[in-house]
């Protein structure tokens, strides 16, 4: 669930990357700082408090910045983030960048479930069709399910390309049901 | 019932099964982030339109009311206790629809369109969408016929047009009701079909409606849509544009149809319900700022359509009920300025024995009079003229009479007994031609020296009388539909010599 907060500073943090042209290195810096600010609950309460000063979280930010050799563009945000006290928000943030990202680079998500794993060769040929029809550059993930019995469940933001053999099975007895 | 057999059965699913069409299914989905009061707001759906049909698990449907950046705000049909945080919802690709046609003439049904009268399934291919855009100009005409209610008052002073949006208004236990059985009971053996819309009515009310459309045949011609006081306010605030699409079907096929829509104050409610649970901003009594087009877009689906079309008509009877007779509220301003008139029901008159209570002095109809017939026209216009100077002296002389002129003495009795003709009891609609004889006779001063005690006795052994001694007199003002002089001689002549016999009667009687 991403929120429409979330979802504006995302895309300002996207323009910035995409301008500058860093936007892998944007991308991987602000997954490395979130990962640290998820796992050190000191930092999560030093960036929180409103007991620290601006200052003293600046600083702080800074060093681990130098530390990390986070891109500037990341730097800044954090800063940001902290002037407007919305640090709580980063993981939320994060995703909203990747979709950002994604629908500015024309790249769609999809979530692929099959009965079995798939070959290579498969996985290659279902994410050309899926970009034929798409007409976007696909990132697939690969889930497995055997409830689905066979067959493939595309789901590609909120379209779902449904041939699973479920699916078939459940329509077929609809389909009799209705007679 | 043809017999068939087990291997028959397997070939027909074979062949269903060799036939089936193997397709990839392609549904947009979203998930339910919070459901609860009826609402459920849903994660993703970014193509759904504004009032799609969604689908939800167990067989419930939503509709799609607010589109937002990042949710969709949904109100959902029927049992939702089911549905949980996190269930997928899909798309329809359909705007919300009620069954339409000739089979639901006679049946008691939901919102839906789904039966409540235990009469089996509604069989029926046609669908209306339940929100539809109104008729244009172009597709319309001027009223021209008339919509007899089979009430005297009505009829002759407040008369309505097939077409016309007219709102009977007044406080709780004045009538109102009673006044659309009566215009439902007097369109027995025409060609009217009845479509009464009860939104949010006890249960036991809406019972006794069906029971005395029932006991009257009444329900031969009608199609009763019920949402109750325990339904869901997503089924009350559906309920009068599932009966304005029920009866766009017979208006579209060159008919003519009425909807009752009983009542419009507890519609704006459940519309207040549901807009304030979907965060939308409370405007006046905490009605959404859309209340006014949510009733003027139902009400102006009324319609007479041109020649072109089948010149089919819509008749639209709103119900208001005020709160101790506050007609500024807001509610009621709003329809008031939208119908093209307002029957006005006071609960003084009610209880001072005037019923049906119609106050004649402010109720109006803004287009009606085109549509009423001449003889109508001829004698009612002295009839408003008469009871507008009655009320006008009535004020004045509460104090008593006895220092008054002959000549306003006279106009205040010729008043009273217009009072009593007006009168007229319930499920005892009068065909037009019985209305205008006692409205003439009242105009022609025929009435003025009987007691006012005997005139309602005086009317209802009139016809009769009539009918047996002179039937040409109510057999000409049917067909002829006007009052020419050698008529009118005929009539004068009718009522002379029953007076007599009544009279004579009456004193006999003492």
């Amino acid at each position: 669930m991403i929120g429409a907060v979330a979802t504006r500073y995302a895309a300002a943090l996207a323009g910035v990357a995409l301008e500058q042209k860093s936007a892998d290195r944007v991308k991987s810096d602000l997954g490395a700082f979130v990962d640290a600010f998820s796992v050190s609950a000191d930092l999560r309460n030093l960036l929180e408090s409103p007991a620290v000063s601006r200052e003293a979280k600046q600083s702080v930010v800074e060093k681990l910045a130098a530390r990390m050799d986070l891109a500037p563009a990341v730097r800044n945000f954090v800063y940001l983030l902290v002037d407007h006290r919305r640090t709580e928000m980063l993981r939320e943030i994060q995703e909203a960048f990747h979709v950002e990202l994604n629908a500015k680079l024309g790249i769609a998500e999809a979530v692929v479930t099959s009965a079995r794993e798939l070959s290579a060769e498969e996985k290659r040929q279902l994410t050309s069709a899926l970009e034929r029809r798409t007409g976007k550059k696909i990132e697939a993930r690969f889930r497995e399910d055997k409830s689905l019995v066979g067959g493939t469940v595309v789901r590609v933001g909120s379209t779902v390309y449904d041939g699973s053999v479920r699916e078939q099975l459940n329509r077929l007895r609809e389909q009799l049901e209705a007679e | 019932m043809a017999n068939i057999k087990a291997d028959e059965i397997t070939k027909i699913l074979r062949e269903q099964i060799e036939n089936y069409q193997q397709t990839v299914a392609v549904e947009e989905v979203g998930s339910v982030i919070s459901v609860g009061d009826g609402i459920a707001r849903i994660h993703g759906l970014d193509r759904c339109m504004a009032g799609e049909m969604l689908a939800f698990p167990h067989d419930v449907f939503g509709i799609a009311l607010n589109l937002e950046e990042d949710q969709v705000g949904t109100v959902l049909l029927g049992d939702y206790t089911e549905i949980r945080e996190g269930d997928t919802v899909k798309r329809t690709n359909r705007i919300m629809s009620v069954p339409v046609g000739e089979s639901l003439v006679g049946r008691v049904v939901n919102p839906l369109g789904q039966p409540l009268d235990g009469k089996g399934p509604v069989v029926t291919d046609k669908r209306n969408p339940l929100e539809r855009l109104a008729p244009g100009v172009v597709d319309r005409q001027p009223v021209r016929e008339p919509l007899q209610t089979g009430i005297k008052a009505i009829d002759s002073m407040i008369p309505i047009g097939r077409g016309q949006r007219e709102l009977i208004i007044g406080d709780r236990q004045t009538g109102k009701t009673a006044i659309i059985l009566d215009t439902i009971l007097n369109q027995k053996g025409g060609d009217m079909i009845c479509i009464y819309c009860a939104i949010g009515q006890k249960r036991s009310t809406i019972a006794q409606v069906i029971k005395t459309l029932s006991d009257y045949g009444a329900l031969d011609y009608s199609i009763v849509v019920a949402a109750s006081a325990t339904e869901p306010a997503t089924m009350q605030y559906i309920a009068p544009f599932a009966a304005a699409a029920m009866g766009e079907y017979f208006r579209d096929s060159k008919r003519h149809a009425v909807c009752f829509y009983d009542d419009l104050s507890k519609h704006a409610q459940s519309y207040r319900e549901i807009s304030l649970l979907l965060r939308r901003p409370p405007g006046r009594e905490a009605f959404p700022g859309d209340v006014f087009f949510l009733h003027s877009r139902l009400l102006e689906r009324a319609a007479k359509l041109n020649d072109k079309l089948g010149a089919g008509s819509l008749t639209a009877l709103p119900v208001i009920e005020t709160q101790a007779g506050d007609v500024s509220a807001y509610i009621p301003t709003n329809v008031i300025s939208i119908t093209d008139g307002q029957i006005y029901l006071e609960a003084d008159l009610f209880n001072s024995g005037i019923r049906p209570a119609i106050n004649a002095g402010i109720s109006v109809s803004r287009v009606g009079g085109n549509a009423q017939t001449k003889a109508m026209k001829q004698v009612a216009g002295t009839l408003r003229l008469d009871m507008a100077q009655y009320r006008d002296l009535a004020a004045f002389a509460q104090f008593g009479t006895e220092q008054l002129d002959k000549a306003t003495q006279a106009q205040l009795a010729r008043g009273e007994r217009l009072v009593e003709v007006l009168k007229q009891d319930q499920f005892q609609p009068l065909p037009v031609e019985n209305q205008v004889l006692i409205i003439f006779a009242g105009a022609n001063r025929i009435l003025d020296d009987l007691e006012v005690a005997d005139v309602r006795r005086f009317e209802h052994d009139l016809f009769p009388f009539i009918e047996t001694n002179y039937p040409n007199v109510l057999k000409t003002l049917r067909e002829k539909k006007a009052i020419d002089d050698s008529l009118k001689a005929e009539a004068l002549k009718a009522l002379g010599a029953f007076k007599e016999r009544f009279k004579a009667g009456a004193l006999a009687a003492d």
